[in-house]
């Protein structure tokens, strides 16, 4: 098909398992765009840069499954 | 007494007689009755198969010609009429293996009962395993010829007359991606501690479980110019319109819906449910675009980064997903997005 | 003489049970109980959380459906030492593993309700069926045994959080109460549960698992709180079958239970052989379903590094009897890989996934150093579609599958999973093989 499709997950060994190219992560796997622990206006802003990560992998060539990390990732 | 089984049967060019620098170029050939390892194929058989007809290919020309060849034995086929089509053995010779992964699987998809061999590392293997095939383990070198034989036409005649196959182990094939329930008579702690003592002692032990490999899918080219690009939006994870009214289940989906969000800046919290029974949803209730980021994309959209959002959300719930639903149903969805000319896709998962 | 409060010795008089009936007085005599409903009734009532509380009676063998099941608990008390059974929920919270208890083998208690709140998503209970008798009778775990079955009703404007804690409440007074009936009397049987001194040459053991915690509805209490914030810790096996640990878990079907905790099947087994073939060091348990990829991996080595301070050299691994899918399947596959990089030899037990003819993968996650597997076979896989039957407990309707309507609980019914299939399997020793 060609299109590229950049998956967004926090589970990241089982996309890269599966096969999937283009893969960014965040926080926790249940609001891959969300971070409700921040203030709402806060979060949005981290949503965007998340969004635009999204549109940078997918500008991205790639060869195999790669992850691609949002900066300062949310981690707990 | 049953009928006798019409068995055909693949070879390469070198195990069909033709040597040197000819056999790789060889085009594909039907000769009657057994060529080569063929009549030990037919002395396996005893009496319950006959070889009616042995196809011949160089595996040089296999590779170079696939479908070509495809469709020539797929004509023979029609022709010969077979109850079981044998390929090989391949033991490790990789094109052979291929071409005989490849034969089994366009005869299975013709109900023909199919069977070959070859060893564990062949590429075939790997790569027609996942297909469910009957790949009857060799060992490495033409040696194992006699036993390869005999397991496959063991396997064959089963397969032929419908009788029933026992496990892997039992009959000699590879895994092949399918599992079957057994009752082993011994509840699971005892096998475990049983199993751990082995291990401890260095004794040789069986897993009953190990794990399959997924095929490779080549990346697609990145986008060169996302403010032109059509982006679409599709989701495992379930978000819903209220009430749910694609009926998607909290688990092993074999369906997808798509919802229109032409006209919304974002997901407004009580229009959507999130029901992919595999995670927590109340951050996704209290705001959907945590889950599926359209206030985002649609600010990237006013902004110009990227050309436009497609109207249509595309959402399954991949919840203790069945592997083969969801195959299906992103080739359903990804025709979609061919039809509608999608560029990129954004996938939130959970 | 001083009582030593560390010295981790229990001993169980055990009470078998093949019937139960109502009666004017609660009353054990040659293994039937007889069971005073109105008293029973009066020690359980929640008057300000729930507006109705019937009492069933269930043998096995009967044409009989249990529906909505949340839970099941042995029947148990304790008539000597410092605390209670399931301590943490009333009375005395520790020391527990020691003292002696009066168990009812062969009986155990259902608790069955529907929430007041409809909910969705993870934190959603799902149906769970128990048949008595009939082809999927072996499938479901307690249809072996008597169960007397409490089917609660929520009192108006209660919250699904305090509806919970009241069936916590409930199920465990209800399982004092019965086995209070032997209190005085003499047990035909008494095992004694202690890991004493053995050979240092037998290979050190130690049992890792993984409780199901993600939030109410899906929680495991450990002393009577639940496990969200647990790091993983250490417990001695006879806390567990004291019932340190109670579910609150009422997601898939398959699932644990409180009864799976106290008879625990790899505590059981290690219990058996230890001094013969192995020095049963103890239980390390922490939770699963982490929620994020780093705290999955983190959580892992959590577990192995307890494993490993203990001096453990073999680790038993599994999640809850039944937590191996899912999610949870990268938490499992990480607790395996960090305990064998810690230098621990492992096998664990675990489940399988996939569709019903088993030609799916199996397995949505996995590690190389997972090369000791037992599994028990799949989810779905050949599971007995069962009759009509002519009695249903628990309410009259049943939904499967939020995909499909509700219909009728007493017709036909052909569901992927019974009521604690998962243990269930593991008990029948079905596994599955490539075939």
């Amino acid at each position: 098909m060609g299109i590229p499709t950049v998956l967004a997950t926090c589970l990241y060994t089982v996309a890269t398992r599966v096969g999937a190219n283009r893969i960014v992560r965040g926080g926790r796997f249940h609001h891959p765009f969300g971070a409700p622990e921040k203030p709402q206006a806060e979060e949005y802003v981290w949503r965007r840069k998340f969004v635009e990560q999204t549109m940078h992998a997918l500008c991205t060539p790639v060869q195999q499954p790669t992850v691609f990390d949002v900066e300062d990732a949310v981690l707990v | 007494m049953a009928d006798v089984l019409r068995v055909v049967h693949y070879l390469n060019a070198f195990f069909g007689g033709v040597g040197g620098e000819a056999e790789a170029h060889t085009p594909v050939s039907v000769h009657p009755g057994a060529l080569g390892p063929g009549r030990l194929l037919e002395q396996a058989l005893a009496g319950q198969g006959q070889v009616v007809a042995t196809l011949m290919c160089g595996d040089g020309y296999f590779a170079d010609q696939e479908e070509a060849v495809v469709e020539h034995v797929q004509a023979h086929w029609q022709t010969l009429k077979p109850d079981v089509f044998i390929a090989g053995p391949a033991f490790r010779s990789g094109r052979y293996g291929l071409a005989c992964g490849r034969l089994c699987l366009e005869a299975e998809r013709l109900k023909i009962p199919a069977v070959t061999g070859m060893h564990v590392e062949n590429p075939g293997s790997d790569l027609y395993r996942p297909e469910h095939l009957y790949i009857i383990a060799t060992e490495a070198s033409a040696v194992g010829m006699r036993p390869a034989l005999e397991r496959m036409a063991a396997l064959a005649i089963k397969r032929g007359r419908c009788q029933p196959i026992g496990t892997a182990a039992e009959e000699g094939f590879l895994s092949r991606a399918v599992r079957r329930t057994v009752h082993t008579g011994t509840p699971a702690a005892i096998r475990a501690v049983d199993m751990a003592l082995k291990k401890w002692r260095g004794e040789p032990y069986i897993s009953e479980l190990t794990v399959e490999t997924f095929e490779v899918i080549p990346p697609a080219p990145p986008l060169s110019d996302p403010s032109k690009a059509l982006v679409a939006l599709v989701t495992e994870a379930g978000l819903v319109r209220k009430g749910n009214p694609d009926r998607l289940p909290a688990a092993a989906a074999t369906h997808w819906a798509s919802y229109h969000v032409g006209g919304m800046d974002r997901l407004v919290a009580g229009e959507w449910d999130a029901v992919h029974g595999g995670y927590d949803n109340t951050a996704a209730l209290q705001d959907p675009n945590r889950v599926v980021p359209l206030d985002a994309l649609r600010e990237l959209e006013r902004d110009g980064v990227i050309g436009k959002l497609l109207d249509d959300v595309f959402v399954t719930v991949g919840n203790m997903g069945s592997l083969n639903a969801m195959k299906r149903i992103g080739a359903e969805i990804a025709a979609m997005l061919v039809q509608r000319g999608v560029q990129a896709v954004v996938l939130p998962a959970t | 003489m001083a009582q030593d409060a560390g010295a981790f010795r229990l001993e169980v008089g055990v009470f078998p049970i093949h019937h139960m009936t109502f009666a004017s007085e609660t009353r054990y005599q040659d293994g039937t109980l007889s069971i005073d409903r109105v008293a029973l009734l009066a020690a359980l009532a929640e008057p300000r959380v729930m507006a109705n509380l019937e009492i069933h009676l269930a043998h096995p063998g009967e044409a009989c459906r249990i529906v909505h099941v949340l839970d099941t608990v042995a029947p148990m008390v304790k008539v000597q030492g410092r605390s209670t059974v399931y301590p943490g929920f009333f009375g005395t919270t520790m020391p527990a593993g020691n003292g002696r208890n009066h168990l009812l083998r062969g009986a155990a208690i259902i608790v069955c309700a529907t929430f007041p709140d409809p909910t969705s998503g993870a934190l959603s209970p799902a149906e769970a069926t128990i048949d008595m008798g009939g082809p999927a009778a072996p499938y479901c775990a307690c249809s072996d045994t008597v169960n007397v079955v409490l089917v609660c009703h929520p009192a108006p404007g209660v919250t699904n959080a305090d509806f919970d804690a009241a069936l916590h409440r409930v199920k465990l007074r209800a399982a004092v109460y019965l086995a209070g009936a032997t209190a005085a009397l003499t047990p035909p049987v008494v095992e004694t549960y202690e890991l004493h001194p053995v050979d240092p040459a037998l290979p050190r053991v130690v049992y890792v698992d993984q409780l199901h915690q993600q939030g109410l509805m899906a929680q495991t209490f450990l002393y009577g709180k639940h496990t969200q914030g647990l790091e993983p810790t250490l417990i001695h096996p006879n806390e567990m079958l004291d019932g340190a640990l109670v579910n609150g878990n009422y997601r898939a079907p398959g699932r644990a239970a409180t009864y799976a905790h106290t008879n625990n099947f790899i505590v059981r087994e290690l219990y058996r052989r230890h001094g013969h073939e192995v020095n049963f060091l103890g239980v390390v348990i922490g939770r699963g379903w982490q929620d994020s990829q780093m705290l999955k991996e983190r959580q892992g080595w959590m577990m192995a590094r307890i494993a490993r301070l203990l001096g453990a050299q073999v680790a038993m691994i599994s999640a809850d009897v039944g937590g191996t899918g899912g999610n949870n399947t990268i938490d499992f596959m990480q607790t395996i890989k960090a305990c064998e990089q810690m230098g621990l030899q492992t096998v664990a037990v675990m489940q399988e996934s996939g569709n019903p003819d088993g030609s799916d993968p199996t397995v949505v996650d996995f590690v190389p150093e997972a090369s000791a597997l037992v599994s028990v076979g799949g989810i779905g896989w050949h599971t007995p579609a069962a009759p009509a039957v002519e009695r249903v407990i628990g309410g009259t309707t049943v939904q499967p599958s939020i995909a499909e309507d509700p219909r009728d609980a007493s017709g036909p019914l052909a569901v992927e999973c019974w009521y604690g299939a998962i243990w269930k399997r593991a008990e029948l020793g079905l596994s599955a093989v490539d075939a």
